[in-house]
């Protein structure tokens, strides 16, 4: 007897015969099963208090198991979906769970940690409801290795695959180390302010604000109280200080888009500031210091104006401290395809959807637009076509009108339209190489044999 | 003075830097009054800190906050009682009493008080 209970002890086992020894056992189990897994769980009872809290969740939200347990789940967890679209509310209120959520938690030191959340109900023995358990992963390590492995081709939201956008992540990653100020010049709608938000990013000031203005929205009078904030009673309607955008951004990245549209008179104030790094609020009598790094960006040709007299030279050599310059969409277009990619992923999260593509038809058609609007254009195009689509491939039928300008061929097909937009491609790489055909294929990423078979096929001399 | 809080649903929001509202309140001669509210939802970025700073609240009761926001309420003048948790009146009650111990009972769990309340504690506060 004694021999069995020493057995026993070394190896517990559950007896199916003693409900309440195999319950127990479960418990155990389960627990430890809890307590091993590296997602965070925890479960809360109808009074949305929490009563358990696993060792993975503690590690995740910073906080001890017996500081959680007790305490409401959104005192707890506080996640940004807490208040208005709380997961475990929901789940409780339909009985059915919600999977893979994503979010973001705040922790104690203010850091914002993305997860991704799935819930479900907990049931009693006789099948109420007895609360919910929300278990939730941290997506930190998963970014950080996603952007790794896409290292290559991704810089901060910039995704490209082109010769020319790797020049300018190189570009990014070289002036990310310093504070100099940047320039980026690209048409509307090539992605000025992702760059700006990537350098700031990929800096150690990336914890810091990055503030954006748009200095050509805004009449000189407005941008100055803008930028630099106001004493009560500056003006009429100054009622109380305001600080400016340029306090707000401390050590971070003010970003000065559409810098080519600002007046003369607010191209001399901003000199002054980037040469004394100093700045006075309207109506104020004291300097103040002005720390955050400048990231200009303009659509217009600023070397033009400088010729002109429109902008001034000194302004022009204090931002074109090192030039980004980008692309055009058409003059990537082989990004394209990458990009529909991560828009319909955006907007099969935002809408709900489950698109898994566009028809060969629809991506001819894509291809061959010649994109004057560059990526916001397609962005806009796959929007629509996202919200239009009612199956799971997006058609031709849902694309707009104008991608069907002039050169539209009805009867083309996918290898002709394919076909058509390889040899603009080629013929556009060959100019901006000089007719180089080593550096043209080097661009294209394709080996030389097989640039001079393609050149054969398209008659491109 | 004038105290911001960053509420929802008559408790303090769990997560300012999404919160939907916050209630205004004067603190004169031990007199606590409501002055108004402001609706942020939607509202994000400096925005969200220039609508505050511009009622002139020298105080912003919330709860967790990320180190954006904190950074940009600093700047703009705001002292911050952050990451605190309870019914707003409670809260608002110990912190017009302005006493630590009081207060620290309102912490969110694994949040000890901030480097701006010591400070706030640690000084005769101004009462205009």
């Amino acid at each position: 007897m004694t021999r069995n209970i020493q057995k026993s002890k070394k190896k517990p086992q559950c007896d199916a015969r003693q409900p309440s020894a195999f319950l127990n056992c479960h418990a155990n189990l389960t627990a430890s099963i809890l307590e091993s897994i590296s997602d965070g769980v925890f479960t809360v009872d109808l009074d949305w208090k929490i009563t358990s809290f696993n060792r993975a969740a503690e590690l995740i939200t910073g906080i001890k198991r017996k500081d959680a347990i007790g305490r409401r789940c959104c005192d707890v967890f506080k996640s940004s979906m807490c208040q208005t679209d709380c997961a475990l509310k929901k789940t409780l209120r339909n009985s059915t769970p919600v999977i893979n959520r994503s979010c973001f938690i705040v922790r104690a030191d203010g850091k914002r940690i993305p997860i991704s959340v799935s819930t479900a109900v907990l049931y009693d023995e006789s099948g109420a409801v007895i609360g919910g358990a929300e278990t939730f992963r941290d997506l930190t390590e998963i970014e950080a290795l996603r952007k790794e492995l896409d290292g290559r081709y991704r810089v901060g939201d910039l995704i490209s695959r082109s010769s020319t956008m790797r020049k300018v992540f190189e570009l990014i990653s070289a002036v990310s180390s310093t504070m100099s100020t940047v320039l980026i010049q690209g048409d509307t709608g090539t992605g000025k302010e992702l760059v700006a938000r990537a350098i700031h990013g990929s800096t150690d000031r990336a914890e810091q604000p990055f503030i954006a203005v748009n200095c050509g929205a805004l009449p000189d009078t407005l941008l100055e109280s803008e930028l630099f904030g106001y004493k009560k009673g500056a003006f009429t309607g100054a009622y109380n200080d305001k600080p400016g955008l340029m306090s707000l951004a401390r050590n971070g990245t003010l970003f000065l888009d559409e810098i080519g549209e600002v007046s003369p008179a607010m191209q001399v104030k901003l000199l002054r500031i980037l040469q004394e790094r100093e700045f006075q609020p309207l109506g104020g009598t004291t300097q103040l210091n002005f720390k955050a790094r400048v990231i200009a960006a303009t659509n217009r040709d600023l070397v033009a104006m400088v010729k002109t007299g429109a902008f001034r030279e000194d302004l022009f050599y204090r931002i074109n401290v090192i030039r980004i310059e980008l692309p055009t969409l058409d003059q990537r277009k082989e990004d394209i395809p990458m990009l529909i990619e991560y828009f319909i992923e955006k907007f099969n999260h935002i809408y709900g959807k489950n698109l898994k593509g566009f028809s060969n038809e629809a991506l001819s058609a894509i291809m061959n637009h010649n994109w004057p609007g560059n990526i916001r254009e397609l962005e806009n195009v796959v929007e629509r076509s996202a919200i239009l689509c009612s199956g799971k491939t997006i058609g031709i039928n849902c694309l707009p009108e104008e991608l069907f300008g002039e050169g539209h061929n009805e009867n083309s097909d996918i290898f002709t339209l394919r076909g058509s937009a390889e040899a603009k491609a080629i013929e556009n790489a060959l100019i901006r190489n000089g007719f180089n055909k080593a550096k043209t294929a080097r661009e294209l990423g394709i080996h030389k044999a097989t640039l001079y078979r393609k050149l054969k096929k398209y008659a491109i001399k | 003075m004038k105290i911001a809080l960053s509420i929802a649903e008559n408790r303090i929001a769990p997560l300012f830097d999404v919160a939907d509202d916050c209630l205004l309140f004067s603190f004169t001669n031990g007199e606590l009054t409501p002055v108004g509210s402001l609706n942020l939802t939607g509202i994000c970025g400096p925005v969200r800190i220039f609508r505050i700073a511009e009622t002139q609240a020298d105080y912003l009761i919330c709860g967790a906050i990320s180190r954006q926001y904190q950074l940009m309420a600093e700047a703009a003048g705001l002292v911050i009682i952050g990451f605190l948790s309870g019914e707003t009146e409670e809260v608002l009650e110990a912190f017009c009493l302005d006493s630590e111990p009081g207060m620290s009972k309102f912490r969110m769990p694994g949040c000890s008080m901030g480097r701006q309340r010591r400070r706030r504690f640690g000084k005769k506060r101004r009462s205009v």
